[in-house]
C-alpha cells in the first residue's frame, strides 16, 4: 500500500512547491490590492475636490449657453470619471441640456471612448456604454448601436434598443427589429416599451395592433399602463378576455393604472376568473384602491371556494369600511 | 492484538488516510472552482448602477413588496429597526412586524411609537401558524402593520406575515439586522428582468460589529475590534461574495439567508410556506422551492445579487458562536435529511447534482473526515506509516488553498462591493484569512461535528440567543 520512499519524496516536493506558489500568488495579489487602495486613498480627496469643480463648471455651462466650458479645464480628469459625471447629469436634464452635455462629451473624447467600450468582451461594459450613448447623436452612434441589436447578451440588446429610440432616423428599422427580436418580449424590455409609448405613441399602437408572443403582449400592456396611454384603453380592455391568465391580469392592471372607467368592468370579470390567484389579486386591488363601486361583488368573494381569496376579501372589506374593526386577530391554526 | 487483527487495523487506517486525502483534494478543488466561477460571474455581469438611475428604471416596474420582520424580545431596538425599514427606498411597499409572543415590551413600544390601531378578525390565511392575538395598523404610517401572536418560532411568524402580506413579493428580514437604504431596489432587479420565472433573490449579509449605526443605518464601515468577529467577517465575505455567486451562476443556489431574502409570495404559498420543523428554515425553503419546481417541470430562477447589503451582529464570544454554529449545522442536516432524495439526482438539475451534493460533501462528509484525519494522521505518523515530509507538505497545501480562496474572496469584494473603505482594512482581512487556518478552521469543524451529534440526539429548537445593541454613531 505504501509507495516507495523516492516516489513519496518527489511527490512531497511537488506538493510543497505547489503550496508555495499558491501562497506567493495569494500574497502578491493582496499586495497589489492594498497598494492600489493606498494610491486611491492618496488621490481620493484631490479627486473629490476636482469632481466638484468639474460638476460646477458643467452645471454652469448647462445653465447658461454663453458660459463655455474649457475642455482643457477637464481634460486632465480620468475619462471614466467624466463619463460617469456626464451620465449622472444627463439623467437630470432634458432637451437642450442633454445636447450640450453630448457636445461636451464629444470634445473631451468621451464619445470615442464609449464607442470603443461597445466592443469590450465584458457584456457589462457594453451594456453601460450603450445606455450612456443615448445622449449622443450622429451616424456613427446609430451604426454602432444598431450593430449592438444583434449582441449575444440580451440585456445589451435591450439597452441598445432603448438608446436607439431617441434617434429618429433609426426608428423604422428599430421597430422592424422590435417585432422580431425575442429579447423585446422579455419582462426586462419593459423600459423599452414604456419609452416607446411615451415618445412615439403612434408607433407603439401600431406594434400593439400586430399579434405577437404572449411575453411581448404582457410587457407592452404593463408599459401602456405605466406610460398613461389612455387612448389604447379599448384595445387593452379587449385583452381582458384573453385565454392566457397572465395577459388577462396584465390588461386589467394596465386599465387600473390608466384610471380608465373600463377598469371596473375588467376588475369585475377578474373577480370571477377561474384562476384563484387572479381573483385574490382583484380583491386586493379593490381594497387598496378603495373601489366602492365593486363592494357588492367583493362581498360575494367572502364565499369564494379559495381560502386566500376569502381572506383577502375580508381584508378589502375592512379597508373599504364595510366591516367594523373588532380588535381581534387574524386567524391561525 | 493478534497479527491478522493488527494487519486489518493497519489496512483500515491506511484506507481511511487515503479517504481523508481524497476528500481534502475534492473539497479544495471545489472551493477553487467556486472561486474561479465567481470571478468569471463578476467580470461578465453589468456594473452596479447608482441608486438614482436604478430608481428611474424601476419606479414603474417594481412590483409591490411586503417586508416581513419577525420580532421576539426586541424592545430595545424595534423602534429604530422599524423606522429604518419604513425609510427604505422602494416605490410601493409595506412593513409587517410579527411580534412572536415577546416576553418584553416589544408590542407596547410599537403601539406607543406608531399609534397602532386594531384591525378586525380575519379568517385563517392559506398558511398554518399558531393563533394570532391581534392585527394592528399604524394610524401614523399606514404602510405599517403589526401582527401580535403567540410564540411559534421564526418560521411560524414568517408564515403569519406571508398570510397577511399584500405584496406580490415579500422580503424576509431580521429585526436585529440593518438593510442598506437601496437594498430592496437592488434585490428586486432580477424579479423585474426575469418576470414570473424569478421566484427568489438573496442579497449579501455583512458583519456590523464595530460599525457605527445611526437611525438604523450603518454610517461608516469599520472592522470589528474583536478577533472572533474579524474571523467571521472573512467567513461571511467568502460565503456571500464567492460561494453564493458561483452557485447562482450554475442555477444551484440552495440557500438564501434568513436575514435578508426576497421571495415571490405565490411561489412560497404553493410550497406551503416556511417549515416549522427545522431551525434551518431559510435553507429548507429554498430546497423545497427547487424540488417543487423541478418535480413539476416548471421554469424558474433563484438568484443572488451581491450589491444589496444587510448588516448583522455576529457573536463575539466562543460560547455564543458555538451555539449559533451548532444550530446552523443542525438546520443544514435537518434540511438535507428532508430533501436527501435530491442529492446527486439529475432530475433536480444543478440544485441537486451540484448544490446539494456540495452541501452534503462540505457540511456532512468533510467535517467528519477531516476530524478523522486529525486523529488518524498523528497515529499513522507515529507508527511510521506516513512520511513526515509528505504529511507536512500536505498540510501546507491545504493551508495554501485556504489562503488562495480567502484572497479570491477579497478580490471579489474589491471588484464589486468595495464596502471596506481603507487599504488597512484589506491588509487586516488578508492577515486574518491566513490566521484563520490555524485553530479557527479546526474549531469550526468541531462545532459541525457537535451539530451532527445534536442532530443525531434529536435536539430541537433555537436555544438561547442573547441580543446585542449596535454601536451608536
Amino acid at each position: 500500500m505504501v509507495p516507495s520512499p523516492p516516489l513519496i519524496e518527489a511527490f512531497s516536493r511537488a506538493i510543497w512547491q505547489l503550496a508555495l506558489i499558491l501562497v506567493l500568488i495569494g500574497l502578491l495579489v493582496v499586495l497589489v490590492l492594498v497598494l492600489r487602495r493606498l494610491l486611491e486613498e492618496l488621490r481620493r480627496d484631490g479627486l473629490a475636490r476636482r469632481r466638484e469643480v468639474a460638476r460646477r463648471l458643467i452645471l454652469e455651462h448647462l445653465r447658461s449657453p454663453d458660459a463655455a466650458v474649457e475642455a482643457d479645464a477637464l481634460s486632465d480628469l480620468p475619462a471614466d470619471f467624466l463619463i460617469e459625471l456626464i451620465d449622472e447629469l444627463a439623467q437630470m436634464v432634458r432637451g437642450e441640456g442633454r445636447a450640450r452635455l453630448a457636445e461636451l462629451g464629444r470634445r473631451l473624447g468621451l464619445l470615442d471612448r464609449l464607442l470603443e467600450e461597445l466592443r469590450s468582451w465584458r457584456p457589462g461594459l457594453r451594456l453601460e456604454a450603450a445606455r450612456r450613448l443615448s445622449i449622443y447623436r450622429g451616424e456613427e452612434v446609430v451604426r454602432a448601436l444598431s450593430e449592438l441589436l444583434f449582441d449575444r447578451a440580451v440585456p445589451v440588446r435591450i439597452a441598445a434598443a432603448i438608446a436607439l429610440l431617441d434617434h429618429e432616423v433609426a426608428l423604422p428599422d428599430l421597430l422592424r427589429h422590435a417585432r422580431l427580436d425575442p429579447a423585446l418580449s422579455r419582462p426586462a424590455a419593459f423600459l423599452f416599451w414604456q419609452r416607446l409609448a411615451e415618445i412615439r405613441p403612434e408607433s407603439f399602437e401600431r406594434l400593439f395592433a400586430t399579434s405577437g408572443p404572449a411575453g411581448r403582449r404582457i410587457v407592452m400592456l404593463k408599459a401602456a399602463g405605466a406610460a398613461g396611454l389612455g387612448r389604447l384603453a379599448p384595445r387593452i380592455a379587449a385583452e381582458t378576455g384573453s385565454p392566457d391568465p397572465e395577459i388577462r391580469r396584465a390588461a386589467t392592471i394596465a386599465l387600473l393604472d390608466l384610471n380608465h372607467p373600463l377598469a371596473l368592468d375588467a376588475l369585475s370579470r377578474m373577480l370571477a376568473d377561474p384562476e384563484p390567484r387572479l381573483r385574490a389579486e382583484a380583491v386586493v386591488a379593490i381594497g387598496r384602491r378603495k373601489l366602492v363601486a365593486l363592494l357588492g361583488a367583493l362581498r360575494d368573494r367572502r364565499d369564494d371556494p379559495d381560502p386566500a381569496v376569502r381572506f383577502r376579501a375580508e381584508e378589502a372589506l375592512l379597508r373599504l369600511g364595510a366591516r367594523a374593526a373588532t380588535g381581534g386577530g387574524s386567524g391561525g391554526r | 492484538m493478534t497479527a491478522p487483527v493488527w494487519t486489518a487495523f493497519l489496512l483500515l487506517a491506511q484506507l481511511l488516510a487515503m479517504l481523508v486525502l481524497a476528500v481534502g483534494i475534492v473539497q479544495n478543488l471545489l472551493y477553487f472552482a467556486l472561486m474561479l466561477t465567481a470571478l468569471w460571474a463578476m467580470v461578465t455581469r453589468p456594473p452596479a448602477r447608482r441608486t438614482r438611475a436604478l430608481w428611474t428604471g424601476l419606479v414603474d416596474a417594481a412590483p409591490p413588496l411586503s417586508v416581513i420582520v419577525p420580532a421576539y424580545d426586541e424592545e430595545l431596538t424595534i423602534e429604530e429597526s422599524v423606522r429604518a425599514l419604513l425609510a427604505l427606498q422602494y416605490p410601493d411597499f409595506e412593513v409587517i412586524v410579527v411580534n412572536d409572543g415577546s416576553r418584553d415590551g416589544t408590542l407596547e413600544r410599537l403601539k406607543e411609537r406608531f399609534a397602532l390601531e386594531p384591525e378586525a378578525t380575519l379568517p385563517a390565511g392559506p398558511l398554518a401558524h399558531v393563533p394570532c392575538r391581534a392585527v394592528y395598523r399604524s394610524a401614523a404610517v399606514p404602510a405599517l402593520r403589526v401582527i401580535d401572536k403567540e410564540n411559534g418560532g421564526k418560521a411560524d411568524a414568517l408564515n403569519a406575515g406571508i398570510n397577511l402580506a399584500e405584496g406580490e413579493l415579500f422580503c424576509a428580514a431580521d429585526a436585529d439586522s440593518l438593510l442598506e437604504a437601496d437594498s430592496l431596489l437592488r434585490a428586486v432587479q432580477p424579479f423585474v428582468e426575469g418576470g414570473e420565472e424569478t421566484i427568489a433573490v438573496g442579497g449579501t449579509v455583512r458583519v456590523a460589529n464595530g460599525c457605527p449605526v445611526r437611525g438604523g443605518r450603518v454610517v461608516e464601515v469599520r472592522l470589528p475590534t474583536r478577533f472572533l468577529a474579524l474571523l467571521q467577517t472573512v467567513e461571511y465575505m467568502r460565503a456571500f461574495t464567492m460561494a453564493r455567486l458561483a452557485f447562482e451562476r450554475f442555477g444551484a443556489l440552495f440557500i438564501i439567508s434568513g436575514a435578508f431574502g426576497i421571495f415571490r409570495r405565490q411561489a412560497v404559498l404553493e410550497v406551503g410556506g416556511y417549515s416549522t420543523a427545522t431551525v434551518g428554515e431559510d435553507l429548507e425553503l429554498v430546497l423545497r422551492l427547487h424540488r417543487f419546481m423541478r418535480e413539476r417541470g416548471r421554469r424558474y430562477a433563484i438568484r443572488f445579487v451581491p450589491e444589496p447589503v444587510c448588516w448583522t451582529q455576529v457573536p463575539e464570544n466562543l460560547a455564543a458562536l458555538a451555539r449559533q454554529r451548532i444550530r446552523w449545522h443542525r438546520g443544514a442536516l435537518e434540511s438535507l435529511a428532508a430533501h436527501r432524495r435530491m442529492i446527486g439526482r439529475r432530475r433536480y438539475g444543478a440544485a441537486g447534482w451540484l448544490g446539494l451534493t456540495s452541501l452534503a460533501l462540505l457540511d456532512v462528509v468533510a467535517p467528519a473526515v477531516e476530524a478523522a484525519g486529525y486523529l488518524l494522521m498523528p497515529v499513522l505518523w507515529a507508527l511510521g506509516m506516513i512520511d513526515t515530509s509528505f504529511l507536512l507538505a500536505w498540510l501546507a497545501l491545504t493551508f495554501a488553498f485556504g489562503v488562495i480562496v480567502s484572497v479570491g474572496a477579497l478580490v471579489l469584494e474589491e471588484m464589486e462591493l468595495r464596502r471596506f473603505p481603507r487599504a488597512g482594512h484589506l491588509a487586516i482581512l488578508a492577515l486574518v484569512a491566513i490566521l484563520e487556518n490555524f485553530g479557527y478552521r479546526q474549531l469550526a469543524n468541531l462545532w459541525r461535528i457537535a451539530g451532527h451529534l445534536a442532530w443525531l440526539r434529536g435536539m430541537r429548537g433555537w436555544g438561547r440567543q442573547p441580543r446585542r445593541a449596535f454601536v451608536r454613531a
